[in-house]
């Protein structure tokens, strides 16, 4: 799919390179017949192992060396499928983190931080990405980006060989300043899909990548009803949480539902916040990837956090995975000593909060 | 079927070069390709495999055997693959073609993961030897190559 989707902007290349080949097949011919004069050599492994060999090895390491190899090793590190398999097999030890560059507006540039598992240490690796848009989503190593240089274009760029599909504009004229979009990939369709919401009386926009027509699609946006969308001036629709790269979950402002989807089907629709005994307060909660569960973390009260987790997608189920008392945590103000003595444990800024460390399996977080 | 170890029948396996081995079947059984012969009932005679000579086949079912002993805690078992796969090429070349032939897929991951480990650092002469594969590619169409890579704003 991503081969098609490259090919067509790579035409000219490709053509060049048709005319190459039947000379170089002359060579290749005389040159195997000489190695085999020379030396006893393995014969070559079947493509699936090598596939299974290379995708093992870190994305740094194919992206400077593995696909200057061969051509058959190129095609094989470029195709879509791989990219996806590499992906997972690394996920654990590989993060993509993006800086802005200080002399440039809307430049960033970017490097992967490989964590090495036993010694808590790291590697930057620099990948050849100084100036580029800003990354909007990430999904089985291709991102999608927010182009700098032309208003409202979003593009896809593979991680590895650094190919480009630059998106057609949005129907909707979106200049993405305040949207949410995200890169999905549906695992029965194995298809990526870029889907994008601007205003919800609009409604989505889904791109889906290598797609025939090269064009998006609308559909309805999740409130039929005016007067199911929930009421807040200020409310803008931001990116979504992404959960195992297929459902996607947006924060609409409710004190009741926030609203799903399913890359596959593409269907919107309300999923129900847990049921806790009084209103959950919809300034207080706050959506996240934990564990591969979206994870809804809620300020109770001063004192208290608990953090639900979705259990099941289809049939909403909920679980309250923690409840997070600070009573129990020595916590300590540094600032604001002046605080009456009742605030003294009470939990800081919840904006204030950074993360330091999280355990695997995502039991007592630290915050 | 009950494939517990202490009513397991013997398998008799006849590698490439006619060497018999007599494996009990629950261990046999971790080979995908040989579970599926005993499923279907073709399993009675020796079963020859043409692909995997007599020395491989023992160096398999050394793994298999390690691998279906049920007392053997993770920790054993990965400290003890790691000493399996130190091996020279040409044993580790033989252990992946019959590992991918006989489909046993923990025994394809460990030494897949052994030669990504093996080849990651090295130089590409040294991977193309490795592999017995020829650089296809002119130096044109590899600079080619890395000016399509090159950051597309630089």
């Amino acid at each position: 799919m991503w081969k098609e989707a490259t090919e067509l902007s790579d035409f000219e290349f490709a053509l060049e390179e048709q005319e190459d080949v039947s000379k170089k097949n002359k060579r290749k011919e005389k040159n195997i017949l000489k190695e085999e004069e020379e030396k006893y050599c393995l014969p070559s492994l079947p493509e699936n192992i090598i596939f299974d060999i290379l995708a093992r090895i870190p994305a740094s390491y194919l992206h400077c060396k593995f696909r200057y190899i061969c051509k058959a090793w190129d095609n094989i590190i470029s195709s879509s499928k791989f990219i996806a398999q590499n992906a997972i097999q690394n996920k654990h030890n590989q993060l993509l983190v993006q800086i802005p560059t200080s002399t440039k507006q809307h430049y960033y540039k970017a490097k992967l931080l490989e964590m090495e598992e036993m010694e808590l240490d790291f590697k930057l690796h620099c990948f050849d990405m100084r100036r580029m848009g800003r990354i909007r989503s990430s999904c089985n190593g291709l991102l999608l980006i927010h182009d700098p240089k032309q208003k409202g274009v979003l593009y896809v760029m593979n991680l590895l060989t650094k190919c480009v599909v630059t998106l057609p504009k949005c129907p909707s004229r979106c200049p993405h300043k305040a949207c949410g979009s995200t890169l999905g990939f549906s695992r029965s369709t194995r298809e990526y899909k870029v889907v994008h919401m601007y205003s919800d009386v609009f409604g989505y926009e889904i791109f889906t990548l290598g797609c025939s027509d090269n064009e998006w699609k609308r559909i309805p946006g999740p409130f039929k009803e005016p007067y199911d969308r929930p009421f807040c001036l200020d409310f803008n629709w931001g990116d979504p949480v992404k959960i195992n790269d297929q459902f996607l979950h947006w924060y609409v402002s409710s004190s009741q539902f926030i609203i799903s989807m399913d890359v596959t089907d593409e269907n919107s629709r309300k999923t129900y916040l847990p049921d806790c005994s009084e209103e959950i307060d919809k300034s207080k909660y706050a959506l996240l990837e934990m564990g591969g569960y979206l994870s809804l973390v809620y300020k109770v009260s001063g004192i208290q956090i608990d953090v639900w987790i979705l259990r099941d997608f289809q049939a909403q189920v909920w679980f309250k995975k923690h409840s997070i008392i600070t009573e129990s945590i020595n916590y300590t103000n540094l600032k604001d000593s002046s605080l009456p003595s009742k605030y003294k444990n009470a939990l800081p800024d919840l904006n204030k909060l950074v993360p330091l460390a999280s355990l695997r399996n995502g039991e007592g977080d630290n915050v | 079927m009950s494939l517990s170890p202490s009513t397991s029948k013997m398998l008799s396996l006849k590698s490439s070069d006619g060497k018999v081995l007599e494996v009990e079947e629950h261990v046999a059984v971790l080979c995908e390709t040989i579970k599926s012969l005993v499923e279907d009932g073709c399993a009675d005679s020796p079963i020859p495999l043409a692909n995997v000579d007599g020395a491989t086949l023992g160096n398999v079912m050394e793994w298999c055997k390690k691998h279906a002993d049920q007392k053997a805690s993770a920790d054993d078992l990965e400290d003890w693959d790691a000493e399996f796969v130190e091996r020279d090429q040409g044993e580790l070349y033989h252990l992946i073609m019959a590992a991918n032939y006989l489909n046993i897929k923990g025994l394809l991951d460990l030494i897949c993961q052994k030669v990504a480990d093996m080849i990651k650092g090295k130089h590409p002469e040294k991977i193309r030897e490795i592999f017995n594969i020829e650089n296809d590619f002119t130096p044109e169409q590899q600079e080619q190559i890395r000016k399509d890579n090159s950051w597309a704003f630089e």
